[in-house]
């Protein structure tokens, strides 16, 4: 088997605008993207906002379903609608820990619905199994924590109790969407910390969404860096952080912040601000690139491998590299 | 120029008298750059407003003064504050991008804004052009309506909007959350450029050390809506004496050293309406003696410029080589 | 590691319930209104035992002369109407109609407005468009003369009424329900839900209807109160159920019977007790408005 999740060139489009005639322009949210992930593994995917990773995770989860390419979960492809196999191999955290948990449902009742649904079980077996999750998420002892209610528990709990629910089904993947970026900073690397955990320890898949890179080293093993709908950037998280490749990927790292007031921020190019839409045919970077040439304009660069295992979508990545 | 001088702040909530803030000391020069920090609920925000005399109906200065240029703000009418807001004092508040007026184009708001303060239009679209300007928008922007704009264009356009008339104190709260990596970038770019400049003054409020270390000179770090630690940034983060500074400084990743893990603090900050005897981080704090516990330890100088409120300031250099060591924060956790 | 598990404890769910049921009384016009609805429900329970006599039989005196228009005395508390009935009688027996009404309208309304605010608002597209331009609809018509009409085409009874009622007035709830729903459906749990492939029946009745239900049951309070005051309208237009004595009744009665300026006994009761009791829903509601509507606490 390739892997636990196999992804080949999934697309999605979006139609803008519904107009009585005709449709608006359409809007390719994701655009040919393709990567595996073994099981036991991490790949992180960070993008901005409109760079696709959200609707690549919803994909994933079949919450939307493809325009195109193929996904497949444990070996199951996803056919034209998920079924319940298929549901039950892949499981979400959401980033916002106070909306992703139902406020009427006890913690408990939280945890053993997704048994529920997938009718697992006898009434015993689902109450051992959550009590069992809740502890797996480091809610100790879980059956303290089955008769709460959410308003009763902390942002990190919460998130917790939602990483529970989401390993009760025993996916084969697990979609994690900015799990920590609604927390407080000083119960983040235990969040972090936890879905590593998990993932390594068992035969669990996990992508990882993020728009801040410098969180993606303590979770990830693999890094992906998306733009208007493509990886332009795939490779072993430290490689991509510490030798970034393409352009893009070199700007984002050198935006994020660095708490030491000693160290000058790096500058970033002018035109990454200023740049408008892309040219048909070429780079889609090339308009907010501080290196792009002429080429750039009229050749659509694909993933090539630089280094083994570390592929950019750059013409120019060589000389970058130096 | 401001002064806040032993203030508490007490919300009346139904459950009872919360404070929020307790004896908070903090001075802001002209042209200067305070970043407050800390997490949720340490009470940063609060003081935010309190600076510009906004809290709201159920909070109330419980003690102390704030002072702008000498003036105390509590013993000025409404209508006083309201000239002084926005002349001398501007604010960008959190979500700023969302707080545009969405009907109006921008040349409207700014115009509006003016007339409520005697300026006329045409110099009010005069100092529009020359401020979106300054903040690297086209002047053409004006004319356009919010929805037309991206996120840090709206931004920009409200911090050119809180300069019109040219305050001489900003009060930015978490101005660059929810914004894109590159486009924080050249939010705190704006703001690095523009304090300082004709003496303006900066209060920066954000949970993120990062942007606090790259944007104020000066920084106080704020746990259960007391100051622990204060000084200039640049030696409070390479030197921090305060064992919960330390944490805050491990649990925040650096993308220049992916190899380092980051911790987390154990526990939960304590509750405002019941808060515990000692110091507020005793229960939470990796390095907690008995004395913690029992005495709330003072906030004093250590130095010219830095203060720090621990029982173990004289420590301070042992506990910062234990701090650098993840498992000490993994085992309290 | 882990959280440390906080330290208060859980109150019963029997000790919430009882402190729901208290809560109007922690503001003084709350509980005014509360004592009011306490006792027009144990009146109308306890109908037949308290009320003198029969509402509906008429009362002569010694000599045989109907007993028309007499002014309160000891043995009718509050007089007699014109057509020699008791007042207080027929008082007391009309809050049975208040509850009846009330209750039955409230009931419908909240079926028939909470589901299509629930189908409305997660469905979306061409479904949303139906059942809400539907909804425009039931606004657009003027609420007297439908009854009116309807009660005149299917004859006039009690259930007549309420169907009148309630064929109307589900449309505030729908609306309500609607915009709630809205906001819910983009919540994680609802995606949660759906990603581990729960049935969209499931969706809308086990994770979103509990979050709807304390604002749906807020407008059921409201809702009873306005169902009364229609009821009292049809029935003072004519309309009403000329079986039943209902406080509309009573002052449709009064009217026709050309006494209304000088029997103040025989229309001041019922229509204090209208006002009394709508104010008094009302009041109840808001307190616990504030439970439901959190922008207020």
């Amino acid at each position: 088997m390739s892997g636990a999740v196999l992804v080949t060139d999934a697309r999605k489009t979006f139609v803008a605008s519904r107009r009585l005639f005709g449709g608006g322009t359409p809007v390719h949210a994701v655009d040919g993207v393709s990567f595996s992930i073994a099981p036991g593994r991490v790949l992180g995917i960070a993008g901005e906002s409109g760079s696709g990773k959200s609707t690549l995770a919803n994909l994933l989860v079949g919450l939307e379903l493809p325009s195109g390419g193929e996904i497949a979960i444990g070996g199951r492809p996803l056919g034209r609608k998920p079924n319940a196999d298929f549901r039950r191999s892949v499981q979400m955290v959401f980033q916002d820990p106070f909306g992703s948990i139902n406020p009427r449902f006890t913690v408990g009742r939280t945890v053993e619905e997704p048994l529920l649904i997938h009718g697992l079980g006898s009434e015993a077996e689902r109450h051992a199994r959550a009590i069992a999750a809740l502890e797996e998420a480091e809610l100790r002892p879980g059956a303290a924590f089955m008769e709460r209610f959410p308003h009763e528990l902390s942002g990190g709990q919460r998130q917790r109790v939602a990483i529970a629910r989401a390993i009760v089904l025993r996916p084969r993947l697990l979609v994690a969407d900015e799990p920590v970026s609604m927390l407080d900073v000083s119960v983040r690397a235990g969040i972090l910390r936890l879905l590593n955990r998990l993932v390594h320890e068992s035969e669990m898949a996990m992508v990882f969404i993020t728009h801040d890179l410098s969180i993606v080293a303590s979770v990830c093993d693999e890094l992906a860096v998306m733009y208007r709908g493509r990886f332009v950037e795939h490779g072993p998280v430290r490689a991509v952080l510490q030798k970034p490749r393409h352009p893009y990927t070199r700007a984002l790292i050198a935006a994020v912040p660095v708490p030491d007031p000693t160290v000058p921020p790096t500058p970033l190019p002018a035109k990454l601000m200023s740049g408008g839409a892309p040219v048909a045919g070429g780079c889609r970077f090339a308009p907010r690139c501080g290196s792009a040439i002429a080429a750039c304009e009229t050749v659509d660069p694909v993933l090539e491998e630089a280094q083994p295992g570390h592929r950019v979508a750059c013409i120019r990545h060589r000389e970058i590299a130096q | 120029m401001l002064a806040l001088d032993d203030v508490s702040i007490v919300y009346t909530t139904r459950s009872g008298p919360v404070q929020a803030v307790s004896g908070v000391t903090l001075s802001l020069p002209p042209g200067g750059s305070l970043g407050l920090v800390g997490e949720s609920g340490c009470g940063k925000s609060t003081l935010a407003l309190a600076a510009l005399a906004l809290l709201p109906a159920e909070a109330r200065l419980a003690g102390g003064a704030v002072r702008l240029d000498g003036q105390d703000l509590a013993a000025l009418p409404e209508a006083e504050l309201r000239k002084l807001r926005w002349t001398r004092m501007a604010y960008v508040p959190q979500s700023a991008q969302n707080a545009l007026v969405p009907v109006h184009s921008l040349r409207r708001q700014f115009r509006d804004t003016a007339a409520a303060h005697g300026m006329r239009s045409a110099e009010a679209d005069e100092r529009a052009a020359a401020l979106l300007r300054r903040v690297e928008l086209d002047a053409a922007v004006l004319d356009r309506f919010p929805h037309e704009l991206s996120g840090g264009m709206r931004q920009r356009a409200m911090i050119a909007l809180a300069l019109l008339f040219g305050p001489s104190l900003l009060v930015a709260d978490e101005p660059t959350t929810g914004l894109d990596v590159i486009v924080q970038r050249q939010v705190i770019d704006l703001l690095r450029d523009l304090r300082g400049e004709d003496g303006l003054a900066l209060l920066f409020i954000s949970h993120d050390i990062g942007v606090v270390a790259e944007l104020c000179s000066h920084v106080a770090v704020l746990y259960a809506g007391k100051v622990m630690e204060s000084g200039p940034t640049a030696t409070v983060f390479s030197e921090p004496d305060h064992p919960y500074t330390m944490g805050l400084q491990r649990a925040f990743p650096d993308i220049r050293h992916p190899e380092r893990s980051i911790v987390s603090i154990a526990g939960h900050p304590p509750r405002l309406s019941s808060p515990p005897k000692g110091c507020p981080f005793a229960p939470r704090c990796p390095f907690v003696q008995p004395v913690c516990r029992d005495t709330t330890p003072p906030l004093v100088a250590v130095s010219d410029a830095r203060a720090v409120a621990c029982h173990f300031v004289d420590e301070a250099a042992a506990l910062r080589e234990r701090a650098r060591d993840p498992a000490l924060w993994d085992e309290a956790a | 590691m882990s959280d440390a598990v906080l330290a208060s404890a859980r109150p019963s769910r029997a000790r919430e319930a009882w402190r729901a049921a208290l809560l109007p009384f922690a503001s003084w016009s709350g509980g005014f209104a509360a004592c009011v609805l306490v006792l027009v429900v144990t009146v109308a329970i306890f109908a037949p035992w308290l009320s003198p006599y029969d509402p509906l039989v008429n009362h002569f005196d010694a000599a045989g002369q109907l007993r028309r228009l007499e002014p309160p005395s000891g043995t009718h508390l509050l007089g007699t109407t014109y057509y020699g009935l008791d007042v207080l009688s027929q008082l007391i027996h009309g809050t049975r109609i208040v509850l009846i009404v009330g209750i039955t309208c409230a009931v419908l309304i909240a079926l028939i407005g909470t589901n299509i605010g629930l189908m409305a608002g997660y469905y979306g597209g061409r479904i949303d468009t139906i059942l809400m331009r539907a909804t425009d609809l039931a606004f657009g018509i003027p609420f007297i003369p439908f009854a009116v009409v309807l009660v005149a085409l299917l004859g006039p009874s009690l259930w007549n009424t309420i169907i009148a009622i309630s064929f109307l007035m589900w449309r505030s709830t729908a609306r309500v329900i609607r915009s709630q729903v809205l906001s819910l459906r983009e919540r994680g749990f609802v995606k949660a839900a759906r990603i581990a492939g729960a049935s969209d029946m499931r969706i809308l009745y086990v994770h979103i209807f509990p979050n709807v239900l304390p604002m749906a049951l807020l407008y059921v309070a409201f809702d009873i109160a306005w169902a009364v005051l229609a009821e009292a309208s049809i029935s003072f237009l004519g309309f009403g159920d000329p079986h039943q004595t209902s406080w509309g009744q009573m002052l449709y009665l009064a009217y026709v019977s050309g006494s209304i300026r000088q029997a103040w006994w025989w229309t001041v009761p019922p229509g204090a007790a209208l006002s009394l009791f709508v104010i008094a829903v009302f009041l109840v509601g808001r307190e616990y408005e504030r439970l439901a509507n959190p922008r207020l606490r």
